[in-house]
C-alpha cells in the first residue's frame, strides 16, 4: 500500500484551509492545517510534511520568512505558494528563496493536485 | 464656478491612502472569494459521493451558477488591485495597454449605467512614463464624456496602439438605431481639463476622437 502524501496547508483564513484541506482528503491526500507561521514550522518539524501549501501574507511571520526557515530545517519539502495578489516582487523572491512553485487564488483543486503530486515526484 | 464648490484634488498622498487601504481590501475579498469557491467545490465534490436524490440537477445548476458569479468576482477583484496600486509610483514606467485594460474592465458599469456597451477592441502593447492617476482619470474623461451623449444600446470602442511619440487611443462611436448622435464639436470641460493635466492631445475625426501621448520613457532610465 502506498502512503498518502502528506500536504501542510498555512493559512490565516480558517475555513479556507480547512475546507482545502477536506477536499485534498477526499482526493486521498493526509492534509493537516496550520494558521500561522509560528504553527507551520512546529508541525514541519514534528510532521515532516512532503509539500506545504503556503499563503504569502499572514499575520506575524510572513510567508517568505516561513518559506525561509522551512527550507533551512527541512530541505526536501516542497512548498507551493499560494496568494490573493502577490506582485511580480513577491514572485520573484519566492522563487529565489526555493519556493517549487508560486499560484494565485483562486486555485483549481485538479491543478493543484497534479502540482503536489509533481512536487512529489521531483523529490524522488 | 466659485472657489467654495471647486472640488479640490486628490493629493498625492490622499491617493495613496485611498489605494493602499482599497488593495488591502481587495485582498480581503479575495479570501472571501476562496472561501466560497472551496467551499462550493466541497458541495460539489459530495454531491459526487451522494448518488442521486431529489433534486439533484437543480442543485449542480446552482453551484454553477456560484462558480459563474465566483469567477466575476474574482476579475472585479483583481482589476480593482490594480487600480488601487496606481498612486503607488507617480510618475513611473507602464504599459498603457494593460491600464487601458484595466481601466475599461471597471468603467464597464458606469457605461452599463447611461445603456452603453464599453468594449475593449486591441490595444497592443507599449511604453509610457507619466503619472497612472493622471492617465486614468483623463482617459476615463474621455471616454465618459461620449458615452452620456450617446444614445441608449450604443457601444463605444476603446484601441490603442504605440506611436513613435508615445501611444495612441482611439474612441470610436457605434451609435445605436438611426444615429441621432452627432459627437459634440468640442469636448467637454472636464474631459478636455482631465486630458490637458495629463499631457494627452484630443484629435477629433467623425464620430471618432483620437487621444496622443508623447510620454515616452526618459532614455537611460
Amino acid at each position: 500500500m502506498i502512503d498518502a502524501i502528506s500536504v501542510l496547508l498555512v493559512d490565516d483564513e480558517d475555513d479556507f484551509v480547512t475546507t482545502l484541506a477536506e477536499r485534498l482528503e477526499l482526493r486521498g491526500f493526509d492534509a493537516q492545517v496550520a494558521n500561522d507561521g509560528e504553527a507551520a514550522l512546529a508541525s514541519v518539524l514534528r510532521a515532516a510534511p512532503q509539500v506545504m501549501v503556503l499563503d504569502l501574507k499572514m499575520p506575524g511571520m510572513s510567508g517568505l520568512e516561513v518559506l525561509r526557515r522551512s527550507l533551512a530545517e527541512a530541505p526536501d519539502i516542497r512548498v507551493i505558494m499560494l496568494t490573493g495578489h502577490g506582485s511580480e516582487t513577491d514572485r520573484d523572491e519566492a522563487m529565489r528563496i526555493g519556493a517549487y512553485s508560486y499560484l494565485q487564488k483562486p486555485v483549481d483543486i485538479d491543478s493543484l493536485t497534479s502540482l503536489i503530486n509533481e512536487a512529489v515526484a521531483s523529490t524522488v | 464656478m466659485s472657489a467654495r464648490k471647486a472640488k479640490p484634488d486628490c493629493s498625492p498622498d490622499e491617493a495613496a491612502h485611498q489605494g493602499r487601504l482599497t488593495a488591502s481590501a481587495t485582498h480581503e475579498f479575495k479570501n472571501v472569494l476562496a472561501i466560497i469557491g472551496e467551499t462550493s467545490g466541497l458541495m460539489e465534490d459530495l454531491l459526487d459521493l451522494a448518488g442521486e436524490f431529489p433534486h439533484r440537477e437543480r442543485i449542480v445548476e446552482l453551484i454553477g451558477r456560484v462558480g459563474q458569479q465566483l469567477e466575476r468576482g474574482q476579475r472585479l477583484s483583481t482589476w480593482l488591485n490594480r487600480f488601487a496600486h496606481l498612486p503607488d509610483q507617480r510618475p513611473c514606467v507602464f504599459d498603457p495597454a494593460a491600464l487601458t485594460a484595466q481601466l475599461t474592465a471597471l468603467a464597464e458599469r458606469p457605461a452599463r449605467l447611461s445603456r452603453v456597451e464599453l468594449r475593449l477592441d486591441e490595444c497592443e502593447p507599449g511604453q509610457l512614463e507619466t503619472d497612472p492617476v493622471g492617465l486614468h482619470i483623463a482617459l476615463f474623461e474621455a471616454m465618459e464624456d461620449i458615452w452620456r451623449r450617446l444614445p441608449e444600446g450604443s457601444v463605444l470602442h476603446v484601441s490603442g496602439e504605440p506611436t513613435a511619440e508615445g501611444y495612441s487611443w482611439l474612441l470610436r462611436a457605434e451609435p445605436n438605431g438611426n444615429g441621432n448622435y452627432e459627437p459634440a464639436d468640442e469636448p467637454g470641460e472636464k474631459a478636455a481639463r482631465a486630458c490637458a493635466r495629463a499631457g494627452l492631445t484630443m484629435e477629433r475625426a467623425g464620430r471618432d476622437l483620437r487621444l496622443e501621448s508623447s510620454a515616452t520613457p526618459r532614455q537611460g532610465d
